[in-house]
């Protein structure tokens, strides 16, 4: 089984949008993560933690007592964090190794570049480089499990 | 100057010089300094590991370590945060109350644990206050680091250098109380009063946004009610064993330790819990630094540096006093206080015999110039270093010289008033 077999369409945005717009895609689509698109190349895949960690303030995320404290009638203020900052301010100063694989890689390669750059998810793109899909962790994981040793 | 004296001042000024820099880490420089006085035989292990004047000083070591586990299971409790939120809505969001409050809380705290831990905790209470009322955070954590640096000078077990001089000079918590604290109280009322020059431009807010900081409700942060009363009992029952010493005879040390024990004992925190907050690299930075400066007394080069003190302030107990206070400022500006003081104390022990019955007056020139010196510049004491490493990772960043020009103005009116007060009160 190869990767175009397992892939499936997944929640792409620019790295020139808006890292509210982001936020709210993985919301909307509820996934993990984003992949980040430059023109049609993927340059990174973005996720929800990622997210979080510039929309919760880092004097919240350090003291658990006082992240008890704040109501969430605040979170509009959280939001506020976002606005004014694009997808590329979201992603960090030292970029990562993609995880991505071209539609022809096998499933056992598959695994081992998730495995390796720990990454539930693999961008698949083509030999121009343009994003087709991505494969999920849990696809991989069904077809490697899918009979009892 | 015999070989020795050489030896030991090239290992000494060697481990200084890479402490002070930070080429190496602090507690690599230590041991580093402390292996080899041990190796080239200028001290040996019953000195350094036994002796009283000479080596580690374990009521030191076991005294922070024991207020380090209490600290740390306190910490858990979200007391801190509780008390600076109630304090943001008792000031009804009015910005100068609200920093009076904060650093009243900070020096209080600081009195009665520790400077880093108080300011780590209330620090992030600040950022969120500030945001709400849409203040800028950086004079409300000036004002909290120099509050914590006074605070902490007030008590024996507020600044680690208060520890040092305690054990080495004999002297009892109830001798810091009366000796130093009441200064204290009179330096925070007035660092109050500079901040309300200093950053009045800070005081401006929206009142439309007070209801942002009374929506707060600080019982929240209390995580764990019943662990919050067994950790201000045994700190009580601690602060009562230090007081009672007179009667007790229980050395600050054996009191903090207890009270760790119990602490541990009677609530659900684990062992590893428990310790989990102990600095252990502090403890063992302490303990090289003994051992380097007790190879110093071996080698007489401490009894040398307080005969060459003596000698050059003609005996003269306020001159001493008064020289001591202002170097020690200085020198606390710059570089680490507990090394300075670790270095300082058998020298002050020296002179301090020899001038009788004034001598304990040079305990506290040492305590309050090396405690409040640390307000001079960012990287005076650790206090200081940790906000303002907590202010840049939090998107506020405090300039090194920013800092400083409060600090050192601050450090002034300090000097001003910390040099009358041990000349009128004792002289």
């Amino acid at each position: 089984m190869r990767a175009a077999d397992l892939m499936e369409e997944y929640p792409s945005i620019d790295v020139t949008a808006s890292a509210l717009g982001a936020a709210r895609t993985i919301g909307a689509e509820h996934r993990p993560a984003v992949v980040v698109l430059d023109g049609v190349r993927p340059v990174a895949v973005l996720p929800s933690s990622q997210v979080m960690a510039l929309l919760v303030p880092p004097y919240l995320q350090e003291d658990p007592s006082l992240v008890h404290v704040y109501d969430e009638k605040a979170a509009d203020a959280l939001a506020r964090r976002l606005s004014g900052k694009s997808v590329g301010d979201l992603l960090p100063e030292e970029r990562r190794e993609l995880p991505v694989v071209r539609p022809e890689a096998t499933l056992m390669e598959c695994a081992a570049v998730m495995a390796r750059l720990h990454s539930p998810l693999l961008v698949v793109a083509g030999k121009d480089g343009a994003m087709q899909g991505a494969v999920v962790a849990s696809t991989v994981l069904e077809r490697l499990v899918a009979r009892d040793p | 100057m015999s070989w020795a004296h050489v030896a030991a001042l090239v290992v000494f000024v060697g481990a200084y010089v890479l402490i002070a820099t930070e080429r190496v880490h602090r507690v690599a420089a230590a041991l580093g300094g402390a292996a080899l006085m041990l190796a080239l035989g200028l001290t040996d292990g019953p000195a350094a590991f036994y002796s009283a004047d000479t080596g580690i000083d374990w009521n030191v070591i076991f005294l922070l370590f024991g207020m380090m586990v209490i600290v740390g299971v306190i910490r858990r409790t979200g007391l801190f945060e509780a008390l600076a939120i109630h304090a943001a809505k008792r000031a009804r969001g009015r910005p100068f109350l609200v920093l009076v409050l904060l650093v009243l809380i900070t020096a209080v705290a600081s009195a009665l644990l520790d400077n880093v831990t108080t300011v780590l905790l209330v620090a992030p209470v600040t950022f969120l206050v500030c945001e709400r009322l849409a203040l800028p955070v950086v004079p409300y954590l000036i004002a909290e680091v120099m509050a914590s640096n006074i605070g902490g000078a007030a008590t024996l077990i507020g600044d680690p250098p208060n520890i040092i001089i305690g054990s080495r000079a004999g002297l009892s918590f109830n001798d810091f109380l009366v000796n130093v604290a009441p200064f204290c109280v009179v330096m925070t009322i007035v660092l109050i009063g500079l901040c309300r020059v200093l950053f009045r431009r800070a005081f401006v807010s929206d009142p439309t946004l007070v209801a942002e900081v009374m929506a707060l409700s600080e019982r929240e942060a209390i995580r764990d009610w019943r662990l919050l009363w067994q950790s201000l009992g045994v700190l009580a029952l601690v602060l009562l064993g230090f007081v009672l010493h007179p009667v007790l005879h229980y050395e600050p040390s054996v009191v903090a330790l207890l009270g760790a024990g119990l602490l541990v004992l009677i609530s659900t925190v684990t062992v590893e819990d428990a310790l989990a907050d102990v600095e252990w690299e502090t403890l063992v930075f302490f303990m090289g630094l003994f051992v380097m400066v007790g190879a110093l007394v071996e080698t007489g080069i401490i009894g040398g540096l307080s005969d060459w003190f003596g000698g050059v302030l003609g005996g003269n107990t306020e001159v001493t006093a008064v020289v001591l206070l202002l170097v020690s400022m200085v020198l606390s500006g710059v570089i680490d206080n507990i090394p300075y003081v670790a270095t300082m104390a058998p020298v002050v022990a020296e002179l301090a015999r020899h001038q009788s019955p004034h001598g304990h007056v040079l305990w506290w020139a040492l305590a309050l110039g090396a405690d409040l010196g640390g307000n001079a510049t960012a990287v005076g004491a650790s206090a200081n270093v940790v906000v303002l490493g907590m202010a840049k990772r939090y998107g506020s960043p405090i300039s090194f010289w920013h800092f400083t020009k409060y600090g050192v103005l601050v450090t002034l009116v300090s000097a001003a008033l910390a040099v009358p007060y041990v000349l009128v009160r004792y002289f």
